[in-house]
């Protein structure tokens, strides 16, 4: 059974211009769905209509089998959201947070008090349990928002970008909290940036771009299906935008990283590993420039996605 | 427990703290103590309704009434903190409607309104001549609900029309002044009142409150009185109604 159906979902803001455009997908039940796309792809659009915050312009969208236009009530009784935004009760200790979403959720005193223990203890907040929510620092307020979503059991869990700002260690320990529920049958609906995180998490990813949807499947098969794809990494001591413009120039099919800077690499995802070399060679002898890094590697999720978003940069 | 009752014990017990409270009560306070018995050095009787009253007498039940100035614009407050604070959306997300989120809002302003109000009358009751009725106290309910409903719906439909907790706070203070100083709240409208301002406070929610609260402060309540409840059961209804459109549409955060 699917958790979530979306069926040529379009939404505008102004009436003119579609920051989601004709969305299909289906998400099934005890699955964690990745979904990926740079700033401005329409990610957080798209959470908002599962979780009935707005309306579709178009198309039809079901959560746990309801429409979301008619049950909004019904589904939101249902789900768990962790939105973008930071979200938290500015004048009330973090102890205090959990215990009035509990009341807000309304679950019995006793149970909120069990579970509000079970996180704390889990998930580290011992320390600043009676701190103010606004006297910790970013990192834990947003801690603060994911562990007090799990008070409540939900069916359908959206975390919409939930890792920004944690530490390494809070953001893996929640994320195998994350796979323990989908273990025990929580669906989870995720967005991130970090492609690392949806490789460890995610059983099928979606990638967006432009309000469009580009591929859906499974992070294995579209590993797969860039097979004979190769990620070359190269720095050049001169002009590396120079190096970027010649590459797109000369290079037949592939992609070329666009926000290429001085300090990083340029990344370049091609099936013409020795043609590419070529180019760079050319280059490096034309523009007396010195070859600072070079790596050539087998395509990852990341490279999948810095491909699939690359193609349809200008569209 | 009712979804209403649990959003309005969130806002009493996480929007408004301690210290805004006693501010939102002590503010009003000052007011009948100190402009009360300042003004009433000056002005030490005067005929109000045919009685002989003493101004701390007479601004008493004004000052109550304003009291719902004060609980309208901590609704729209409470709005813009759940705003500033990303709960709006957050409580949006969950099992409640937005009509909910409006009444309790109003509901928690009521509660602090009538709280503060009686705080004021206990406070007022050794400087002024009371003569209140338990019936009396009753339409003091009324009016003090109607009222914080009526201002409470103005607020809130502010607070979730316009972009920035700047603009609603310089409109807020320049409602405040204007409601308070074209309503009865410190002098009252008689035929010697200037025109444009005799039809100011008639137009003007806050001088039906103000003196229908008088009325039963003076026990001197008639059928004008009770005209004036049905006249803010209008505003307040068509006020709520206006808040409740403004919340279907209001701005969440512009992510994409």
């Amino acid at each position: 059974m699917n958790s979530i159906e979306v069926r040529n979902l379009r939404v505008s803001y102004d009436g003119k211009k579609y920051v989601v455009d004709d969305l299909n997908f289906e998400v099934k039940e005890g699955e964690i769905f990745g979904f990926l796309g740079p700033n401005g792809a329409g990610k957080t659009t798209t959470i908002r209509v599962l979780t009935t915050l707005i309306r579709p312009t178009g198309g039809t969208v079901n959560v746990l089998g309801m429409d979301v236009t008619k049950y909004g009530l019904e589904i939101r009784k249902k789900i768990g959201v962790i939105l973008q935004q930071p979200s938290y009760e500015w004048n009330l200790t973090v102890e205090n947070n959990m215990l009035i979403y509990g009341t807000l959720w309304n679950i019995p005193r006793v149970e909120v008090k069990k579970k509000m223990e079970e996180l704390i203890s889990k998930f580290d907040l011992s320390e600043i349990r009676k701190t103010m929510a606004a006297d910790i620092s970013i990192g834990q307020r947003r801690r603060l928002q994911l562990v007090r979503e799990l008070m409540h059991d939900s069916k359908l869990l959206f975390l919409d970008e939930p890792t920004i700002g944690l530490d390494p260690i809070a953001r893996r320990s929640l994320l195998s909290y994350f796979k323990s529920l989908a273990k025990e049958g929580t669906t989870v609906f995720f967005t991130t940036h970090n492609l690392e995180e949806a490789d460890f998490l995610c059983d099928r990813v979606g990638i967006i771009n432009h309000g469009k949807l580009y591929a859906v499947d499974s992070v294995e098969n579209l590993k797969a299906s860039y097979e004979g794809e190769r990620t070359i990494e190269v720095m050049v001591d001169k002009d590396p935008i120079k190096l970027v413009e010649k590459l797109k120039q000369k290079m037949d099919g592939g992609v070329v990283d666009p926000s290429t800077s001085l300090d990083r690499p340029i990344k370049i995802v091609t099936n013409k590993v020795p043609e590419t070399m070529e180019i760079i060679n050319d280059y490096i002898r034309q523009e007396t420039s010195s070859l600072l890094w070079l790596n050539v590697k087998k395509t990852e999720l990341e490279d999948v996605f810095f491909k699939v978003v690359g193609e349809h940069h200008n569209e | 427990m009712n979804s209403i009752i649990r959003l309005t014990y969130r806002i009493i017990r996480s929007a408004l703290d301690i210290n805004t409270i006693s501010f939102l009560i002590l503010l009003p306070v000052g007011y009948l103590l100190i402009m009360g018995l300042m003004m009433g050095s000056i002005i030490h009787t005067f005929n109000y309704g045919g009685t002989n009253l003493s101004y701390v007498t007479f601004i008493a039940p004004g000052v109550v009434a304003d009291q719902i100035l004060m609980g309208g614009s901590m609704a729209g407050w409470v709005l813009w903190s759940d705003k500033r604070t990303g709960m709006l959306e957050q409580i949006f997300s969950m099992p409640f409607s937005r009509f909910e989120y409006q009444l309790s809002n109003l509901l928690a302003m009521i509660l602090v309104t009538f709280g503060g109000a009686l705080i004021m009358i206990l406070v007022a009751i050794p400087f002024i001549s009371l003569k209140i009725t338990l019936f009396g106290f009753l339409l003091v309910f009324i009016f003090l609900v109607l009222g914080t409903l009526t201002f409470g719906s103005i607020m809130l439909a502010l607070g979730a029309t316009v972009r920035s907790n700047q603009v609603f706070n310089v409109i807020s203070n320049v409602m405040f002044f204007v409601v308070t100083f074209t309503s009865s709240v410190f002098y009252p409208i008689t035929s010697q009142t200037p025109g444009a301002l005799a039809t100011a406070a008639k137009l003007n929610p806050l001088t039906y409150v103000v003196d229908g609260i008088r009325s039963a402060f003076l026990n001197t309540t008639t059928a004008v009185d009770i005209y004036y409840i049905f006249i803010l059961i209008i505003t307040s209804a068509v006020f709520m109604e206006i808040a409740s459109y403004t919340y279907k549409r209001i701005k969440l955060s512009a992510t994409v």
